[in-house]
């Protein structure tokens, strides 16, 4: 789901050696390096920013908090790490990556220039096949800058996202062990949204006390959506203004050491409206497994209410999570090993909504529920 | 209201330079240091890859990704004509059709692939208009005043509030997340906030796991945004007593800072502004320490909307103008104490630099 992304991200991120040990690390370069060996490429340059970063961190574990970084991987030899920002401040990236070497971004050239002559030296040759991962997200002037020092235009480079994609969508066991206890952490959060609007919060409330307990928690990232019109409309927060509704419908994405997932939340709803988020979750729950098209599950959402009609917020009923939150497209399949978020949101003739969702690990014939998130009922629908 | 001043101005410019439509495309990650264009224009931050686009009749279009976020541009500008919309390329492109003379901006903030296909798809090509949304984003407007010392008084009060309740054993995170819940209640739409503590410094980061000890100089800074405006206030507070080199050396920056402020007019070049601050530094015995990686800037604007005067450096030769706002900070790493925190949120008024702070920075002193 797209959130308002700040201007600097500033939870906690480290490398967690425990949960991701230099095994793991060596681990996910061999995958990169078998990539280079498919496409025959002499080198890779892998570029993140401050929000987007999945190929970087996957890789190197560094999620830059703000501007950008690029690791340079040899298919032999070490990896450099390059990152935009003063040099007084390449300490704080020091802790959070298990590479060794990191370079100020204004040094650009005493790095990518020997990387690439080396790669020359090794191949024999005058032309290298380099590739490119986060191609997607690079801007002009860094692939400018990075071609002027490797000396060979960007244009001719192989873009590996998408291979890389496919080897991320299936996540690996620790990576799935730090979604899970990213989802643990999440679920507490969600209740306490619901605690705060039970209380009488406004919803704007529910998703600051959402933000600041999941910062005081650890996470890495926090983001909040809300509505102020009763689950109508969807927005970031942007200033303190008058809410109409005491419908709740919220949206909660919490980041952990760069693994991300989400919760679509919603309270006060009436029951009947509440118990249709819940029948579309378990019809949509019932079919999920590995194969499943992302359009049989959008399928599966059209409500028996008359005249409610589907939230467009919510019109992409399936995202990844991971080390990106992903919305699938309707030709897309689930993956086993992929975790999904799968979501439902419905606006109802009275011009109230409600929202909800499920993450599932998705396994070769069935979806493990892993965080169910169901609208729950006003207590007393006659105060409405 | 601050957007429809903004884009008057841009309209006047397309006037002066005869041409039929600019189109300023916002991408979905916020830059501190630079106007976001559709930002500038509407006065509503976009959420993904956005775009405006203004014809030859001064007419505004606006193009926002995700398609669901279209009732909060359409909230922010009844008068334009907004559409959601999944790609905005294509749609540029047709909104762009008739046009002959075309001058865009922004564009080299999105990623490569995007402006690659945008370029493709306005066929009759286009100029560099990024000077000239500048100038429309940086005009003084009344609002954008009322906004900066709206965030002033959050920072303050965020401030205040860090004093009251930082401890020894308090992780740095902690406080930072108190901190975020005091700004978000204040109303602010975003914070660049940085709190370290440490015995000796060597930079500023985000709030990270070290526990804060008695002893530790805490460098903070808090950076709210009210309607696109950020300002920044930067301070030092110490847990305990300080040492009297803490406190001779605190006060040196605070005069190097106040020395700042004084040149700081209407007509000065921002690079005697940071001449003046490495003198004094040079002249106190730390002129080695005037460069990177001991310090970065003597100072900055900040984006998203007006940027100027930009970074206060000796390489900057703007000249400061009335109602510019920015904020003025020798920040500094010493090697007698560490990295340390001075400096005021500062507007240009016609007799000179005016602090937006209800309390002056001081060297601040938590339960000794």
């Amino acid at each position: 789901m797209q959130t308002m992304h700040p201007v600097i991200v500033s939870g906690r991120h480290f490398l967690d050696t425990a949960l991701f040990p230099g095994d793991e690390f060596e681990d996910r370069m061999l995958q990169a390096r078998e990539l280079m060996e498919i496409h025959g490429l002499d080198g890779l340059v892998v570029y993140g920013n401050g929000e987007h970063s999945a190929a970087l961190t996957y890789l190197t574990n560094l999620a830059p908090r703000m501007r950008w970084a690029l690791a340079f991987i040899p298919r032999q030899g070490e990896v450099e790490l390059v990152v935009a920002g003063p040099e007084r401040d390449l300490h704080f990236s020091r802790a959070s990556t298990w590479v060794k070497s990191l370079t100020a971004y204004d040094k650009l050239d005493q790095v990518a220039r020997p990387w690439a002559d080396t790669l020359r030296a090794v191949g024999g040759q005058g032309r290298l096949r380099l590739g490119l991962a986060g191609a997607r997200h690079v801007r002009q002037h860094v692939l400018n800058d990075v071609a002027r020092s490797v000396g060979q235009e960007a244009g001719a480079w192989i873009d590996v996202d998408a291979d890389l994609d496919r080897r991320m969508e299936c996540l690996r066991p620790r990576e799935v062990r730090a979604v899970r206890s990213n989802l643990a952490r999440l679920a507490t959060i969600a209740k306490l949204s619901r605690e705060v609007v039970s209380a009488g919060g406004k919803a704007a409330d529910a998703v600051r006390a959402a933000e600041k307990a999941s910062l005081l928690d650890g996470a890495h990232d926090v983001r909040t959506l809300f509505s102020r019109d009763g689950g109508l409309t969807i927005q970031p927060f942007e200033r303190v203004e008058p809410e109409s509704s005491p419908v709740f419908a919220g949206y909660i994405a919490r980041r952990e050491l760069g693994y991300w997932t989400e919760v679509l939340v919603s309270h006060n709803v009436a029951p009947t409206h509440a118990q249709e988020i819940i029948d579309v979750l378990a019809r949509m729950v019932a079919v999920a497994k590995a194969g499943t098209l992302v359009s049989e599950l959008e399928q599966l959402r059209s409500s028996r209410a008359a005249g409610a009609k589907q939230h467009s917020f919510t019109a992409r009923a399936v995202a990844q999570l991971g080390l990106v939150i992903q919305e699938k497209k309707p030709g897309d399949k689930l993956q086993a090993g992929g975790i999904y978020s799968l979501r439902a949101g419905l606006i109802f003739p009275n011009q109230t909504a409600a929202i909800g969702s499920v993450v599932v690990l998705v396994h070769d014939t069935s979806a493990e529920v892993l965080l169910e998130s169901h609208p729950a009922a006003m207590a007393n629908p006659n105060t409405r | 209201m601050s957007a429809i001043e903004r884009l008057q101005a841009l309209r006047g410019l397309m006037r002066d330079a005869n041409l039929d439509a600019f189109f300023g495309v916002s991408t979905s990650y916020h830059n501190f240091l630079d106007p976001d264009p559709v930002l500038v224009v509407t006065g509503c931050k976009p959420m993904g890859q956005s775009a405006f686009v203004v014809d030859v009749q001064g007419r505004l279009s606006v193009l926002v990704t995700p398609a669901w976020d279209v009732e909060r541009m359409r909230r922010a500008v009844p008068g334009a004509s907004v559409q959601g919309v999944d790609d905005i390329a294509d749609a540029i492109g047709t909104l762009l059709e008739s046009a002959k003379h075309i001058a865009m901006a922004g564009m080299s903030n999105l990623p490569y692939q995007v402006a690659a296909r945008i370029r493709a798809a306005v066929k009759a090509g286009a100029t560099e208009g990024d000077e000239m949304l500048r100038a429309a984003a940086n005009i003084v407007t009344a609002d954008r005043r009322a906004a900066a010392e709206r965030a002033v008084r959050i920072a303050e009060t965020a401030y205040e509030h860090l004093l009251a309740i930082a401890r020894p054993g308090m992780r740095e995170r902690e406080l930072a997340a108190e901190l975020h819940d005091i700004v978000r209640a204040g109303g602010a739409d975003d914070n660049f906030m940085l709190i370290n503590g440490s015995l000796h410094g060597r930079g500023i980061t985000v709030a990270g796991d070290r526990i804060l000890e008695c002893g530790d100089v805490m460098v903070i800074e808090i950076t709210p945004s009210v309607e696109g405006q950020f300002v920044q206030l930067p301070r030092t507070a110490v847990l305990g007593k300080p040492s009297a080199q803490l406190v001779a050396d605190f006060e040196l920056l605070r005069q190097v800072s106040l020395r700042g402020m004084a040149a700081a007019k209407p007509g000065t070049q921002v690079s005697e502004i940071a001449n003046l601050m490495n003198a004094a530094l040079t002249d106190a015995g730390y002129g080695d320490y005037c460069r990177a990686p001991y310090m970065r800037v003597r100072g900055h604007g900040m984006g998203n909307i007006a940027n100027q005067p930009g970074d206060v450096t000796t390489a900057n030769h703007r000249e400061l103008e009335e109602g510019m706002i920015f904020v003025i900070h020798p920040e500094q790493y010493l090697p007698t104490v560490g990295y340390l925190l001075v400096g005021e949120p500062v507007r240009i008024a016609a007799e000179g630099a005016v602090p937006l702070t209800a309390r002056p920075v001081q060297l601040d002193v938590i339960g000794a």
